[in-house]
Order: C-alpha cells, then sequence, then structure tokens
C-alpha cells in the first residue's frame, strides 16, 4: 500500500490533479529595494559554515528527521535574494542585527541566490562523546518547474536545464570536502556538464561551531540563473514563473563507535516519499511569493451589560442581550466584557447560536462562567464571554487575586478568559490517499493554533494611584497567566509569578506549548493609550502596561531585529485602516449623537486587541504575522433609543454600549514547518477529552460532568483514569488526559522505537443528576443503544502507518480495527496532535453531549 | 441560629405567604431545564409543554416567547390599538391560587398621544389572573363580574420621555364585559419604583378566608387588597398567566403613532402548593 497524503494549505487552493502535484511551499525572496534600506538594513547569511537561525530569518525553517535511524532532528534553512541587487549599506552593515549572527558578515549581499542551511546532529559514542561526523548531500535542482507542474512529458525527467549538486564531506582530524554538480540528460539519468560556465555557481561549507557542538553545519549558496534565455534554461526567478524545484537529502556516513547512525534528512520531509534522483515530481516546489496567509478577525467590545441582583446601575447604551448578538454573531473571535449576570452570558451564546443557525452557519464555541449557584453573587464573575466561531481547542478562566482590586472592582472577580482557537489551517482539508483512493481526514491539526485572551481590568483613575497600582497589579498578573498557559502548563501551579485565583478554572495535566507563535490580548485595560501617531510619552501608563514591567510587549525579538518581511506591531487597533487613522477612540459616554463616529478620533482609548509576540530566543517562531494587520473602531449608534440623563434629566440618543467595538484582522504565516511522525523513533501516546458540552436541552445550566473511564490499550497494558470530581457548566474544558510514559503510578510504557502494533482508546461523558446518572452519548451511530459502543467514541491508532481513526468499538476485538472516521495520518503532519468533535444522536433520552477528543504522538529525546 | 434554622428562615421569607390563611408557595418552574426546580421525570426542551400553554391576544409587529437561558423571555412590539397580553398561562389555571415570581422588565417603551382625560398608555409584565366571579349563573365562556389580580411592573406613556424608572403595582380589577376588555377598579397600589433591568421578586397571592390578596414585591412588607365582593363563585375563565401587556392610548389621527415595546424575564416560579405541577 502506498500512502500520498498531500497537506493542502486551503481548499480552495487544491489544485486540479491535486493527487500528482508535487508539495509546495511558499518562500518569499527578499526584495533589497522593497524590504532593505539603510536604515533598516537587510540581513542575508554568510556562507561560512555556521547556521545560525536568524541569519536565515527572512527565510524559512524546516525539520530534518531521520525516517531510517531515528535520533534527534536537524533543521535545514532556505533563504532566496530576489533580482534586485544590494548596495552596500542596505544588507549585513552595521554588525549582526540579531544574537547568533556573526559580526563578519558578506558585505555587500548577493542578489539572485539560493542559500541553504542544514543542521544535522552529531553522532556520540557510548560515553555521550561526540565523534566526527562525515556524509553527502544532494541537491536537485528542477530549473523549469512549471514543465513540471504542468506535466510536460519531458519535464519528468532531469533535463539539460535541472542540476544535481553533490557535496562530500569529512570532519575531525584530516576533514576534506568536495562537491560535483551534473546536468540531466533528458531521458533518464545525470551527466557532467560540458563546460565550468553550466555550473550553477555553488558555494559550500561545513562546520562544528563551537557554541553548537552537538550539530555539524553545511551552509550553500546557490546562484540561481534568471537572465538566462527562459527557452533553454532556468527560470526560477522569472517574473511569469517565480518557482524552483528542490530536493535535498543527508546521507550520513557510519562512523566508527557511534551508538547509532544519526543526522539522516530529507527535503521535501516525507517518510515514504524521498525525493527520487530522476523523479522531478517529487522534489519540493519553492513558490518564490509571500507565505501561505491565515487570516484570523478579533473583535473586542465592551457592552456593558451590568448587574440587576445586588443593586442596580445604568447600563450605560441601549444593547440588550438580542441587540449585541446581533452585532456579533458573525465574528470569528469575539471578547465581550461587562455582562456580569451569569443568564445573560448563557443567553448571550444562545441568542448568537440561533442567529447563526437561522443563516446556517455552524454554532460559535465560548469559554465564559455559567452557574446556577443561587448563594453565588451575580458578580463574582470576570464578566466576560469569549466566543468564536473557530474550534476552541482549550480553555480557562483566571480570576486577579482578590487584593488587586479598588472601589467597586471589588465586588466583582475580574480576570482572564484563555481559550485556544484552531486557526483555518486547523481545519483545512488534508487529503489522505487510501488506496488509491482519495479521502479527506476529518481530523483537526493542533499544531494550528493561537492563544487568545481575553480581559477586563480594574477601572478607575489614569494618574498614579490606588486604581493604577491595581491595574498593574493585575497586568503583570495577565503575563504570568498568559506565560503558563503559552508553556503548556499546568495552571493548578501556584508558585510565583503565576498565583491561582478563587474559583479559578482550567484543564487538567498540561498541553502543547505555544510560546513559537505570537498570541492575542483583547480587553478593556481602562488605560488611556496613544491613537495613530500621537507620542506613547504622553501616554505614561500605557507605556508602563506595554512596557517591560508588566505586559512586557513594547521590546522587538531577536527574530524581528533580523526579519523584515512581518509585523512587529503590538497594538493592532492603535490606527484605523480607514479615513481617519486617529478614528481609534472606543470610550463613549451614556449619551451619544449620530455624529459619534466622527467623533472617535477625540475620543479616549482604552480598548484593545495587543499582540504576545513568540518567546524571544535566537530561533525561529512557528508562526509570524503578515504586513500589516487592519483595524477599525465601531460605536454602534442606536437611532431607536431615548434616554434621560442626568439631574435635572436630558434626553439623548445612545449607543448600543459606551464602549465602541475594536475589530483587528490578521494574517498568520508559518516560518517554521512541522515535524512529522516518525516510527523509528520512541514515542508518548496522549489521548484525552478537550471539551464537553451539553446538547440535552435547548436551554439552561448546568450539567454536571464526570468521567469515570479515559482509557487507553497499548503494547499490551491497559490504563483507565477516572475523573469523577464534578465540573458544573454547559461546556468544560477538562482535559481528562491518559498517557504513556513514567508518572503512571502503574507502568505503562511509551512506545519503544519501530513498534509496529495499535494504540486503542475510549472515554465515558456522565452527568450527574438528582436522579441516577446519565451517560451521554457522544456519537452519531448507535441511536438509543445503550452499550458502551453505541454511546462512546472509540480510537484506534496503528503505530506502523502513523494513521488514526475512529472506529466502531471494543466489544469485539475486530470493533477496533472497523474504521468509522479516518482522523489523518501523523505521516502528514499533525505535530502538536489530531482534534476531533463527535456528538451524540441519542433522540431516546436527548442524553447527548458534543465532545472534543485529543490524540497526540510526541517524539521523545532520541535515545 | 444554627445553618440549618438559617436555612428554614430564608425559605420561609423566599416562600412568603401569609403565615395562618394561604397555602404555602410550592416551585412550579424555574425556566432551567438543565436543572428544573421542581424537578421532572424527563427533561424537555425549551418551554414545558405541559406546564404552559401559549396565551396571546391582539395582534403586535414582533415578539419573542423563549427560553433565554435560565428564562422565560416575554418580549412584544405594538403600534396597534388593543393590543392586549402575550405570554404564557398555567396550563392547570383553576388549580393557582398565588403566583411568585422573579421579574425583570428589562426594556419597556410606551409612547402615544393620550386623549385630554383618557388613561395614560402602558406597557406592563405581569403575575396575573381571573381568580373568581362575583355572581353565579355565568355562561362558562362571559367573563363579565370576573375578578383579576395582578402585579406587575408598568411603564406608562406619561413616564418622562426617556426615563428608566418603572413603577411596580398591585391591582385587582373586575371585568364589566364578556370578554373582558372592560374593567373596573376594585384596587390598587404603588409598590414602587424600579428601573428598567432591575429585578423583583412578586407575588400574588388570593386568600379568599381573608377575603383579599396578599401582594409583595421583594422583602417589603405584604400589602393587601381587600375586597367586598362575593368571592365564592369560579371565574368564567379560569386563565392564571406570565404575560406582556400594551394597552395603547387611544390614536388620534394626524398624531405620531402610537408604540409599546416590552421585553421581559421571569424566573424561578412558584405557585400554591396544591397547583404544583405533575413531577
Amino acid at each position: 500500500m502506498q500512502r500520498v497524503p498531500l497537506l493542502l494549505a486551503l481548499a480552495s487552493l487544491i489544485p486540479t490533479g491535486a493527487l500528482a502535484a508535487p508539495l509546495s511551499t511558499k518562500l518569499l525572496p527578499q526584495n533589497a529595494l522593497v524590504q532593505c534600506s539603510p536604515t533598516a538594513p537587510c540581513t542575508q547569511p554568510t556562507v561560512d559554515g555556521a547556521v545560525p537561525a536568524l541569519e536565515y530569518a527572512d527565510g524559512k525553517m524546516f525539520p530534518l528527521q531521520d525516517y531510517m535511524n531515528g535520533g534527534p532532528n536537524g533543521d535545514l534553512f532556505l533563504y532566496v535574494s530576489d533580482n534586485a541587487a544590494y548596495t552596500w549599506d542596505e544588507c549585513n552593515v552595521g554588525g549582526p542585527q540579531a544574537a547568533g549572527i556573526p559580526f563578519i558578515q558578506t558585505n555587500p549581499c548577493h542578489s539572485q541566490s539560493l542559500f541553504i542551511g542544514m543542521r544535522l546532529p552529531v553522532p556520540k559514542d557510548a560515553s555521550g562523546n561526540f565523534l566526527n561526523p562525515s556524509g553527502i548531500v544532494t541537491l536537485w535542482l528542477d530549473a523549469k518547474r512549471d514543465d513540471t507542474l504542468n506535466l510536460v512529458a519531458t519535464a519528468s525527467k532531469p533535463r539539460d536545464e535541472d542540476r544535481r549538486i553533490m557535496f562530500r564531506y569529512s570532519t575531525g582530524p584530516g576533514a576534506t570536502t568536495g562537491i560535483s554538480q551534473s546536468k540531466g540528460d533528458g531521458t533518464n539519468g545525470w551527466i557532467p556538464l560540458a563546460a565550468p560556465t553550466e555550473a550553477w555557481t555553488t558555494t559550500a561549507q561545513v562546520m562544528i561551531p563551537a557554541w553548537d557542538l552537538d550539530h555539524v553545519h553545511i551552509e550553500f549558496e546557490i546562484k540561481l540563473a534568471p537572465g538566462l534565455s527562459a527557452g533553454v534554461a532556468s527560470e526560477p526567478l522569472l517574473s511569469a514563473v517565480r518557482k524552483l524545484g528542490l530536493g535535498i537529502i543527508h546521507a550520513p556516513a557510519s562512523v566508527s563507535g557511534a551508538t547509532q547512525m544519526v543526522g539522516g534528512g530529507r527535503f521535501p520531509n516525507a517518510k515514504d516519499v524521498p525525493p527520487f534522483d530522476l523523479f522531478t515530481e517529487t522534489w519540493e516546489t519553492l513558490e518564490f511569493k509571500e507565505p501561505a496567509p491565515i487570516p484570523l478577525s478579533f473583535t473586542m467590545w465592551n457592552v456593558g451589560q451590568m448587574p440587576d441582583a445586588t443593586f442596580w446601575v445604568n447600563d450605560g447604551g441601549s444593547g440588550e442581550i438580542d441587540t449585541v448578538a446581533r452585532k456579533i454573531f458573525r465574528k470569528e473571535v469575539a471578547c465581550i466584557s461587562e455582562i456580569w449576570m451569569s443568564y445573560e452570558r448563557g443567553e448571550l451564546i444562545e441568542k448568537v447560536n440561533k442567529l447563526r443557525a437561522d443563516e446556517g452557519l455552524p454554532p460559535m464555541q465560548a469559554i465564559t462562567e455559567l452557574n446556577d449557584n443561587t448563594f453565588q453573587l451575580a458578580t463574582e464573575s470576570t464578566g466576560l464571554v469569549l466566543l468564536s466561531s473557530r474550534q476552541i481547542l482549550e480553555g480557562g478562566v483566571h480570576h486577579f487575586p482578590s487584593h488587586m482590586c479598588t472601589s467597586d472592582d471589588c465586588l466583582q472577580d475580574k480576570g482572564v478568559i484563555w481559550a485556544r482557537i484552531a486557526t483555518p489551517a486547523a481545519t483545512a482539508p488534508v487529503l489522505f490517499n487510501d488506496h488509491d483512493t482519495l479521502r479527506v481526514a476529518a481530523g483537526t491539526d493542533y499544531a494550528e493554533f493561537v492563544d487568545v485572551f481575553c480581559t477586563h481590568v480594574n477601572a478607575g483613575e489614569n494618574t498614579p494611584g490606588p486604581d493604577t497600582d491595581a491595574r498593574e497589579d493585575q497586568l503583570f498578573d495577565i503575563k504570568a497567566y498568559a506565560q503558563q498557559v503559552r508553556r503548556g502548563g499546568p495552571l493548578n501551579a501556584n508558585s510565583f509569578p503565576y498565583l491561582l485565583g478563587d474559583n479559578d478554572i482550567f484543564p487538567r495535566g498540561t498541553w502543547p506549548g505555544g510560546m513559537d507563535r505570537p498570541a492575542f490580548l483583547l480587553g478593556d485595560m481602562n488605560t488611556l493609550g496613544p491613537k495613530h501617531t500621537q507620542a506613547d510619552t504622553s501616554f505614561p501608563r500605557y507605556q508602563d502596561m506595554v512596557g517591560p514591567s508588566f505586559l512586557d510587549i513594547s521590546g522587538r525579538t531577536e527574530f524581528e531585529k533580523a526579519n523584515t518581511l512581518f509585523s512587529e506591531k503590538r497594538d493592532l487597533a492603535r490606527t484605523s485602516s480607514g479615513a481617519d487613522p486617529l478614528a481609534t477612540g472606543t470610550w463613549l459616554s451614556s449619551a451619544c449623537a449620530d455624529t459619534v463616529a466622527d467623533e472617535l478620533g477625540a475620543r479616549d482609548r482604552i480598548d484593545y486587541v495587543l499582540v504576545f509576540p513568540p518567546e524571544d530566543t535566537t530561533e525561529f517562531p512557528a508562526f509570524a504575522l503578515l504586513k500589516e494587520p487592519t483595524a477599525s473602531v465601531s460605536p454602534h449608534f442606536d437611532p431607536d433609543s431615548l434616554v434621560l440623563l442626568g439631574f435635572p434629566g436630558q434626553l439623548f440618543k445612545q449607543c448600543l454600549s459606551d464602549h465602541a467595538m475594536v475589530d483587528v484582522t490578521v494574517n498568520l504565516a508559518r516560518v517554521k514547518d512541522v515535524a512529522k511522525y516518525n516510527p523509528a523513533k520512541e514515542h508518548r501516546i496522549e489521548y484525552s477529552v478537550k471539551q464537553v458540552t451539553d446538547l440535552e436541552t435547548a436551554s439552561g445550566c448546568c450539567a454536571d460532568w464526570f468521567s469515570p473511564r479515559v482509557m487507553m490499550r497499548a503494547n499490551g497494558v491497559t490504563r483507565e483514569n477516572t475523573y469523577l470530581n464534578v465540573m458544573e457548566d454547559q461546556t468544560i474544558y477538562p482535559n481528562w488526559f491518559v498517557h504513556t510514559g513514567p508518572d503512571n503510578i502503574i507502568p505503562f510504557p511509551d512506545l519503544p522505537a519501530a513498534f509496529s502494533g495499535t494504540v486503542n482508546m475510549t472515554s465515558e461523558i456522565w452527568e450527574a443528576d438528582t436522579g441516577p446518572n446519565d451517560h451521554y452519548d457522544s456519537i452519531p451511530e448507535g441511536g438509543a443503544g445503550t452499550t458502551l459502543d453505541e454511546k462512546d467514541a472509540h480510537f484506534s491508532f496503528s503505530a506502523n502507518s502513523g494513521v488514526l481513526r475512529r472506529v466502531k468499538g471494543e466489544t469485539l476485538a475486530n470493533d477496533w480495527l472497523t474504521e468509522v472516521e479516518l482522523l489523518g495520518s501523523f505521516l502528514d503532519g499533525y505535530e502538536n496532535g489530531i482534534s476531533l468533535e463527535t456528538q451524540g444522536q441519542d433522540t431516546s433520552t436527548g442524553n447527548n453531549a458534543r465532545v472534543r477528543h485529543f490524540f497526540n504522538v510526541k517524539e521523545l529525546e532520541s535515545p | 441560629m444554627s445553618t440549618m434554622n438559617l436555612k428554614c428562615a430564608v425559605l420561609a421569607l423566599v416562600l412568603g405567604g401569609t403565615a395562618q390563611a394561604v397555602e404555602p408557595m410550592v416551585p412550579y418552574d424555574n425556566f432551567n431545564p438543565t436543572e428544573p426546580n421542581p424537578a421532572r421525570a424527563t427533561k424537555v426542551r425549551g418551554i414545558d409543554p405541559a406546564r404552559w400553554v401559549d396565551h396571546e391576544t391582539g395582534t403586535r409587529l414582533e415578539s419573542a416567547r423563549e427560553l433565554a437561558f435560565t428564562r422565560l423571555r416575554l418580549m412584544s412590539r405594538s403600534d396597534t390599538p388593543g393590543a392586549g397580553s402575550f405570554g404564557l398561562l398555567f396550563s392547570h389555571s383553576s388549580a393557582v391560587t398565588a403566583i411568585a415570581a422573579k421579574v425583570r422588565l428589562n426594556n419597556a417603551r410606551t409612547t402615544g398621544y393620550t386623549a385630554p382625560g383618557a388613561p395614560a398608555a402602558e406597557s406592563t409584565a405581569e403575575l396575573t389572573g381571573h381568580f373568581f366571579n362575583t355572581r353565579t349563573g355565568v355562561p362558562s365562556k362571559n367573563q363579565q363580574d370576573d375578578v383579576i389580580a395582578a402585579i406587575r411592573i408598568v411603564s406608562r406613556s406619561t413616564d418622562p420621555v426617556g426615563s428608566q424608572l418603572l413603577r411596580v403595582e398591585a391591582l385587582i380589577e373586575r371585568c364589566t364585559n364578556a370578554s373582558c376588555s372592560t374593567r373596573a377598579q376594585l384596587f390598587a397600589a404603588d409598590l414602587g419604583q424600579v428601573h428598567q433591568g432591575e429585578q423583583a421578586a412578586l407575588r400574588v397571592q388570593w386568600d379568599v378566608a381573608n377575603h383579599r390578596f396578599v401582594f409583595q414585591r421583594d422583602a417589603q412588607p405584604e400589602v393587601y387588597g381587600a375586597y367586598t365582593v362575593t368571592d365564592t363563585f369560579p371565574p368564567a375563565s379560569p386563565n392564571k398567566a406570565l404575560v406582556v401587556t400594551h394597552n395603547p392610548p387611544t390614536y388620534l389621527s394626524g398624531a405620531p403613532a402610537p408604540l409599546g415595546y416590552a421585553n421581559a424575564y421571569f424566573h424561578d416560579v412558584f405557585v400554591n402548593e396544591s397547583a404544583a405541577p405533575a413531577p
């Protein structure tokens, strides 16, 4: 059986004949005319053998995986310079732009070049000493890529314009290197170049840097040749084409005394389809264009729905839950603040989803606090609702420690809500070739997410005093919470700087980290901020907020210093993308006129969409933001409103809220490709229940969830975990898990390298009731049946093929092998796991739940 | 006071009721199908048809009668004279002699030109019912002399324009025609102001032994609406209900069209013990 899975970025981009299409990646060449200037110089790799990642910051990073031998992964960096020539003062000038880049750099920079950097693991002996590696790097270059992609008959074989470059190296005493280049013969092989002038000028260096002794670094510069006639020669940077076929294999040589051969790797990185010497279709297509954008939009709106039970407070706007719902139900990710009553938060979610159902849209998922606790004050909540039309993979609610407040704010439990949102790339169709039949895998790619935080901080003055002190404490707390979340938890930790709040709601255990990508903070920060080009210095509390003492988002990361392609914005709604860039004020008043939209430039700005950048390291992040995000601010004037305000009262019109709505659209781009499943390695297997939603009733609050069984059977060992402490809400994010590994009380070993068996998993979803507890149905099959197979989702992972399936059940041994749904193959990626929603359809009891399952195959460190 | 005694005291306060003459109050519907109070043998989706019957008189521009998470939402907008009422009837209204609920008139507006001497137009959220008739031998559909009691939150066209202040009122009326479209007032009491969007716990209870109705708002002292009419005959209409109502003014040609709007929420409905719903 040959499986040729194809990961396609977006459904709309599936090309005709996709089954045969080579893998493709977008790589925008660095353009000296556009990206580089004396005031903002670019960085280009210097081919000195050392490969610090940030030399390639205007390129892209890929893993190098050795599917034959296992061992630690290597890194591959690709960078291309465009046609425009560089002047001496706009690139590699003035010293390194970022940490790790060598001080001596090529100047002026080279145009029309492909730079390839490789960092390959070094073998060790039995005592752990590094040995001197050697090996061969083979590069294949398909110069007229469009011919190959257009299935021109002769283009499937290497032709005269194509090149193969072989680089042999050894290290240590007597180290040698040698490079050779050949061209295709148009039929079935490679032949020597007829003359040296036919060569694509190539430079190669190899070294083991003193600062990275466990890797051998290899670096190439290959001059692309766009100036030659397109009819006979290469075309990579011709404006009409801008493509190159590229294949790379690093074959390590055997090293005497090594415990294991390591360092093999390939590009494209596909286990079952390596780049073949004579088949150009098996090489990857580099498209010289902007990275594929992953669009996301965020909405921040304080809707001022004040409490009605403990005391009455004027709403400040004419909006009601249904009018608010009508304004937000088509949004993508929305942070709604100041809905203090649990039943109004619940009603908002219902209304939004009713409106969406009327338009045939799937329901939004939500994170908020819903409860039916009679004795809990209505205001003891964050008052926040985070809604997402994208899947929410994880979520939690954090309250600021109770001393961080002043005045009326101490009657509330303000805090921050977290949602891990699946981006559009997470649900883009992945086609799977199953016995020459293309099937769409149903799983959500957990690697494609962003963390979103929604907050509302202490109100009050902006002049230094108790209000600003409390607010700054909260800002520090937000930062600590966000860090804890983005590092993968756990959130039950209570050690400075992260402090557990009262009644916090959080998933158990840990989850994949997210420090390698931007995160977003949406909130009413109650802090006056600058608009457009207004000086930060005029807003000292804002400076404090974004500065290093609190949110710490104002500095440039090392990656940003070296990169010229991506956005460095942190405050995304500071400038309006509309006619008036200053129209970003959000703090309105209880009275609005129909001219309010024209007054935003004069209004204060206290509602924000901010960016936490990826962790500041000398390595690549996984994602960055394309230039430049757009923003708009909408006050939502209500012409039908009429309110009597003041004493003596005067009549005014109102906006729906005394805050304007902030909308921001960003485009993420992946700059570091994902690692894939490598059966030659040891793996830790994890299954968990990430989300449970009650579908039993059309309304109401709240289900009391528990699970008596989260089960995994692997390599002859069965592990069952129970989670009997009830979690109350309509939707919970419990992370009820079971996994292999050493932290199980009863040994449950990880999967050994080359394990070829299956791993089976299931879970039961129950609700505690006043009568008998209810076993909820969480799968569409089974109807009103009562057996485990008829209520619970069952999954089976084949370690040999990397394929994860939902299967029939567990009654018969064969049921574990009977596929119900194909989730995907880890050979296609799914670096952080596969997620899947299942939904019950028991029409007899109506005890149905929508459940988000999660499965991950986590590569362990090399032996 | 022990915790248990405190709970009992709180419970007694919640259930209210005059000590000697009336039945104790029991839960009827909390409009929370996930955790219903009182419990149900089976859970329901939406408004429970075993406990409620849709009710609507008159016409309206827009309306909503729905569960809103853990509350009942009744919304009506009308510009039509005689718009009537809109809401839910207790399915076994005959047994109901007392109604209590938490009510929030989230938004209300009543506008329109009122002819000199005519009563102001009103929009209300009410707990209401026909409790008895003052004479015997009434044809089954002739509601004349049915006695109606209601506790309600009221918006009036005479309120200051743009005001967010509403009134809580107790009312006893006698129907003066067969359709009960005209009424004579037997008792009225003002129970104070309430803001739009402010919750009030309301109770109306027939204290037949003392020939009076008991009204109560929140923890305020009970208000007794005594009457002198005969109260021994059953009403022609047994209806008891949660409703929003409009009573627009008589439309005068050339004046701006009247408008009644009420968006109200009800929850934690209690009734007298003998009207408790079947599990």
